[in-house]
């Protein structure tokens, strides 16, 4: 092993003092004050909306401009709406 | 018993129940119990649980010492095994993105201090990158200072084990920060 990666181990990982609130943690137990709240809960709900919208924005039809439902209908008027749709004037 | 005079009454009166032997205790090994909890998480947050786990666990189970070991190879254990509990029961969800908040948190002055933040940075994402038994042997040896046998006695493996281990990540490391040593030859 190389004396740089050695040196710079030894640096890197040296000991360290511990926090003076570690008393105090050990004294009552329980969750860490002021402990960043861990985001996996909202990075689920965030990917659960991205797929709902997803999924709904590919369902959504609009029915306006479904020409074969409006042919379809019994209503006359739309179906000289929907032929009027491919064959120009 | 394998204890020291002043320890070993000091492990008598916490199985006594007596406070400030607790304190007394907590006071010799807390740097070194948060210490390895640090470099082996590399989250401050997390080594602040694992420190207290230790503790906790020490305290409620102090009575349980037999003196088979050395109380210091105990206390090691304890930090080790709550090393390994927390990292099992906490999964990073993208380990990587830690190297990269910190060269953001880091301070950049200078381009001097920004060499030192990317070394710093590079040599803790190798660590975290390698497996736990892996990086646990690096810790015990380059935080603790711990000799092969001390290391096999806290981990409860032969020394050939520990040998093989360091050099399995000695080589990894090595490989992962070639590009800093080319950097480091050159400007020395």
């Amino acid at each position: 092993m190389s004396e740089w990666l050695e040196l710079e181990l030894a640096h890197r990982l040296a000991p360290v003092r511990a926090p003076e609130r570690l008393w105090y943690l050990v004294q009552t137990p329980g969750p860490l004050p002021n402990r960043p709240r861990r985001p996996v809960k909202t990075v689920l709900l965030l990917a659960a909306a991205a797929a709902a919208s997803v999924w709904l924005a590919a369902a959504w039809r609009p029915e306006a401009t479904n020409v074969r439902t409006i042919s379809l209908s019994a209503n006359p008027v739309e179906s000289h709406i929907a032929c009027r749709a491919c064959h120009a004037d | 018993m394998v204890l020291e005079g002043s320890e070993r009454e000091l492990v008598e009166a916490c199985r006594r129940g007596e406070r400030e032997a607790f304190r007394a205790l907590f006071e010799i090994y807390r740097d070194r119990v948060y210490s390895i909890a640090l470099r082996f998480s590399g989250d401050e947050t997390a080594a602040m649980d694992i420190a207290q786990d230790t503790f906790l666990k020490l305290f409620a189970s102090i009575h349980q010492f037999r003196g088979d070991a050395a109380f210091q190879t105990w206390i090691y254990r304890l930090v080790v095994n709550s090393c390994f509990d927390h990292k099992r029961r906490t999964r990073r969800l993208v380990p990587l993105a830690t190297g990269f908040l910190s060269t953001l948190r880091a301070s950049a002055d200078s381009l001097a201090d920004l060499l030192r933040s990317e070394v710093r940075t590079s040599v803790r994402t190798a660590v975290d990158r390698l497996s736990p038994a892996l990086r646990m042997v690096i810790v015990l040896r380059y935080t603790e200072a711990l000799s092969y046998e001390e290391i096999a006695g806290v981990l409860g493996c032969s020394q050939g084990t520990v040998a093989s281990r360091l050099n399995r990540a000695h080589k990894a490391l090595g490989r992962r920060l070639s590009h800093l040593a080319n950097e480091g030859n050159r400007h020395v």
